[in-house]
């Protein structure tokens, strides 16, 4: 069997096992391949960086655990960020499958930067209905949510003294697994007047290309390389980040050399079986006209 | 030191992600029990947190400490929609999704015209001007909204400067499709990085 006959029928089983090989070696041993910030991420940070020290940022984090991976590190680097610069966050979902994670994230940086419930942040937890909750905050945050996740009251929490709704909030980001990002620009960024980013799935990202054109999103983050983009610009502006975070940050910077790798890997398997099958086609043809 | 019941979760999390990776080999017996205990234990949870976040203090906790009554229009209405499964009371449910389907269009197409798509509109018809660059960015857009539209519009046949046009539509869609696919695959490998991160982490005790 010569060559091109091996690639063409090669068992994808083979396959497989080099995309394994090629995301475990590189998550062994780092190679720490440079990662480029891109314009889109740099609109995010340069947006939550330039609120004024304690503004109020709202973050939806609407995803589950089959997001995890792509995800959760940006939710870690963001919120991690607005306690830096010692804004007030207001995080809720609107995805049943979050509270957990959310939960993990928000309980972890704010015992990291010292912030407490309540008063640096509030976690308002899941309530279903999409649009109609997105809807309902920009009448009353605390209407909306009478309880945080923990079943507290939200009306007497110092948080909600000064901001009431949607409107009183400085920034909106959505970190998004579906199409709840057209949800908040459409019921709550646009009518409002308050500024907005998304961060999503890399499999939404380039439909929200158009919204980010237009104007109506700062900024986009796409998947695991988004979350490793705002890390990068995250550890080199705030250097204590770096050292007091390392459990926060780097896990999106962790797994880009391997998603580096595979991306090679496939690209070259693309042009390989593809010149392959055009040899395999002119033999054919040469056969035939031989025969 | 690692509570005993992390340690023993951590270990069932690894042992399943195993099991399903092992579809890759073969169907096989592992696979299937991976697969049925994930759906299982995901409707489970998915019921139990619609019911505390949603059933009880919207329902009954309304009707036991603040004595609103009123909450059981709307949860009839939710009973009517369940009635699908039942042929004779079915059309019970028509009543909800006409009350639902109205209201919330009547709610959302103002705040999506003026939201969604009117600004895109006035985006796609920006004046040009901003450079060189942004210009051929703005012709580029415009020509591929234009193009995209046509190749969507059946009332004339796609012949002659139609069928040209059209075709331009289907290379955009082609590029959209291709950037779609391409972010698709780093996606998917996301989750599998994650998953050996979440292996090789557990490994080392991290």
């Amino acid at each position: 069997m010569d060559f091109v006959t091996l690639i063409l029928n090669l068992d994808r089983k083979i396959i497989f096992g080099c995309v394994a090989l090629l995301v475990v070696w590189p998550l062994l041993v780092p190679i720490q391949m440079p990662i480029g910030t891109t314009p889109e991420v740099r609109s995010i940070f340069s947006a939550i960086d330039a609120l004024p020290n304690g503004s109020d940022v709202m973050i939806a984090a609407d995803y589950d655990p089959s997001s995890k991976p792509e995800l959760q590190p940006f939710t870690y680097s963001l919120l991690a960020h607005c306690f830096e610069k010692d804004h007030k966050v207001h995080i809720l979902t609107l995805w049943p499958g979050g509270p957990a994670l959310i939960q993990q994230a928000i309980e972890e940086v704010g015992a990291q930067y010292g912030k407490s419930s309540g008063t640096d942040y509030c976690f308002l937890g899941y309530k279903p209905g999409n649009a109609a909750v997105v809807g309902g905050l920009t009448n009353s945050i605390t209407g909306t949510y009478p309880t945080d996740f923990y079943n507290r009251p939200t009306a007497n929490m110092p948080i909600y003294q000064r901001v009431q709704r949607v409107k009183d909030c400085d920034y909106i980001v959505d970190i998004a697994a579906g199409a709840t990002v057209e949800v908040w620009i459409a019921f709550a960024s646009a009518p409002e007047n308050v500024p907005m980013s998304a961060a999503c799935t890399a499999v939404s990202a380039a439909g929200y290309y158009p919204y980010y054109q237009a104007g109506q999103l700062d900024g986009i983050s796409g998947g695991m390389k988004g979350s490793a983009e705002y890390d990068v610009l995250l550890m080199d502006k705030y250097p204590n980040f770096k050292n007091g975070g390392a459990r926060i940050a780097g896990n999106a910077v962790k797994g880009m050399d391997a998603q580096s790798a595979v991306h090679l890997f496939i690209v070259l398997s693309i042009i390989l079986a593809n010149i392959c099958y055009f040899i395999a086609n002119k033999r054919q043809r040469e056969e035939r006209r031989n025969a | 030191m690692i509570p005993v019941g992390e340690v023993i979760g951590t270990w069932i999390a690894v042992g399943l992600t195993l099991m399903m990776f092992s579809f890759i080999y073969k169907d096989n017996p592992a696979f299937k029990f991976g697969e049925h205990l994930y759906l299982g234990i995901s409707v489970g949870y998915y019921v139990n947190i619609q019911y505390w976040s949603t059933i009880y203090p919207l329902v009954f906790q309304q009707m036991q400490q603040n004595h609103n009554y009123w909450v059981l229009i709307p949860t009839l209405l939710g009973i009517f929609i369940l009635l699908r499964i039942i042929p004779s009371l079915s059309w019970l449910s028509r009543m909800s999704f006409a009350l639902y389907i109205g209201g919330f269009a009547g709610y959302s197409l103002p705040l999506i015209v003026h939201s969604l798509l009117l600004p895109q509109l006035s985006q796609t018809l920006q004046p040009y001007g901003g450079g060189v660059g942004p210009v051929i960015n703005q012709i580029i857009i415009l020509l591929a909204v234009f193009s995209t539209l046509i190749y969507f519009f059946f009332s004339l046949e796609h012949r002659k400067t139609v069928g040209v046009i059209s075709r331009v539509g289907i290379v955009f869609i082609m590029v959209s499709f291709g950037a779609s696919f391409g972010y698709t695959v780093m996606a998917r490998i996301s989750l599998l990085i994650g998953r050996f991160q979440f292996i090789i982490d557990s490994f080392r005790g991290q």
